[in-house]
């Protein structure tokens, strides 16, 4: 399981009310958790990839893959310290299918850093379909906490893109 | 340049003719955050850093090319937004057509080739929120009445200019004004009736199927033959075994007659 599908897998769960999923494949496996509104907490959006492997995968996973997983979890961690908090992540998608870039050019710095407070609005990335390049607005105001997509990568259509907190 | 524009969205009053800018896309995007409306017409005169798909520069001399962005805020999806690269190109290929310059063809998703060689560019621009189209700007750049000796050296063997194909140079106002009649027909047509009646016209200008590319994607580069557009406008590309590819964004280089 690479981690496109399991980005698909946590978004798939999004819609539903199941709380822990456990997947193996060979000598991987995957497993998802997440607190939901009413049992746990108030919170609906703290997800926890949990991956361990049994025997070292016989394939070299994505470079972007730990990063991404801790920074995940990482966000659903400083959730867990404020118990009385109603707020939740947002996430950003994808609004189309193309090519993820974080930059406006090859040699421009990214638009965005992780840790970077951002505004309703603000440019956060460029994806290209077909020579069209898509200047993506944030629909939120908040902090970056985890980007998600390596510059240059395929996107699918509402493929999360960045996580924010709100400020 | 003063086109006569005669259109119901590219009127004179949004048409805005500059001798020198940055990049007429940069200027259209400056006036669409502005509040402009929809048929805002930017015109250079020369560019200075003119540029193409992931910054590559666009030679934009003064006098002899015609350097345009038009500014659309169509009510359309974001991921459905790309099909207006296509409706461009068939606009573009149209006027060419119009004016009498035999031997062009669409090269996926929206270059003008002459004899093989570029004769015209299109790189769009979009701003979205979530869904939402906030609006779109198409940047045409067109090589019209230079020779080989007007081109950069690395692009003389690449490039073109439509003139080349014609006895006697092209007007440039005259082609920017039949270029914006074309938009507006093919854009109503899009808005009226969606791309898939679009795409058949699109495929014979591109003559395809059957012809041999070379496709050069972010993550590595392969070789095929361009079947057909899918219902996105996206090229599919068979491969040596067989498999279909779908591409969505990429460098596509024709390789000879397949």
């Amino acid at each position: 399981m690479d981690l496109k599908e399991i980005r698909q897998l946590i978004k798939m769960l999004a819609g539903t009310d199941v709380a822990e999923i456990e997947i193996r494949e060979e000598a991987q496996t995957v497993r998802i958790s997440r607190h939901l509104a009413g049992q746990h907490d108030t919170s609906t959006a703290a997800f926890q990839p949990v991956m361990t492997y049994a025997a070292p995968p016989a394939m070299a996973m994505p470079t972007a893959m730990p990063v991404a997983v801790e920074a995940v979890a990482a966000a659903a961690a400083s959730k867990s310290s404020e118990p009385l908090s109603t707020e939740r992540t947002l996430t950003i998608t994808s609004p189309m299918v193309g090519t993820y870039y974080q930059a406006n050019a090859p040699e421009a710095p990214p638009l965005v850093a992780h840790g970077d407070i951002i505004k309703k609005g603000q440019v956060v990335c460029i994806i290209e379909a077909m020579k069209l390049m898509n200047a993506i607005e944030s629909e939120y105001a908040g902090r970056v906490v985890s980007i998600l997509k390596e510059n240059a990568s395929p996107v699918e259509y509402g493929e999360p893109l960045f996580i924010l907190e709100p400020v | 340049m003063a086109p006569l524009l005669t259109g119901k969205r590219f009127r004179p009053e949004r048409y805005h003719y500059y001798p020198l800018l940055d990049s007429s896309n940069q200027q259209a995007a400056l006036l669409a955050q502005q509040g402009a409306d929809e048929g805002t017409v930017v015109v250079a005169e020369q560019q200075s850093q003119g540029r193409g798909r992931l910054g590559r520069p666009w030679s934009s001399p003064a006098g002899i090319n015609l350097y345009c962005s038009l500014l659309l805020r169509p009510a359309i999806a974001a991921r459905h937004a790309a099909q207006l690269t296509l409706v461009a190109g068939l606009a573009l290929w149209h006027t060419a057509q119009e004016w009498g310059v035999q031997g062009c063809e669409l090269k996926w998703p929206n270059d003008l080739l002459l004899q093989g060689r570029k004769a015209a560019g299109i790189l769009t621009e979009m701003r979205a929120e979530g869904e939402k189209t906030q609006y779109v700007i198409v940047g045409i750049g067109v090589n019209l009445n230079g020779g080989r000796t007007d081109l950069p050296p690395e692009l003389q063997a690449q490039a073109i200019h439509l003139a080349e194909a014609l006895p006697a140079p092209i007007e440039r106002s005259r082609f920017l004004a039949a270029l914006l009649q074309q938009w507006e027909t093919w854009y109503d047509r899009y808005q009226t009736s969606g791309f898939a009646p679009l795409a058949t016209l699109w495929q014979q200008a591109a003559r395809l199927p059957g012809r041999r590319v070379q496709i050069r994607l972010a993550e590595g580069s392969f070789a095929g033959e361009a079947v057909t557009l899918d219902a996105d406008g996206c090229l599919l590309v068979k491969r040596g075994d067989g498999m279909l590819t779908r591409v969505v964004a990429g460098d596509v280089t024709l390789l000879g007659e397949g």
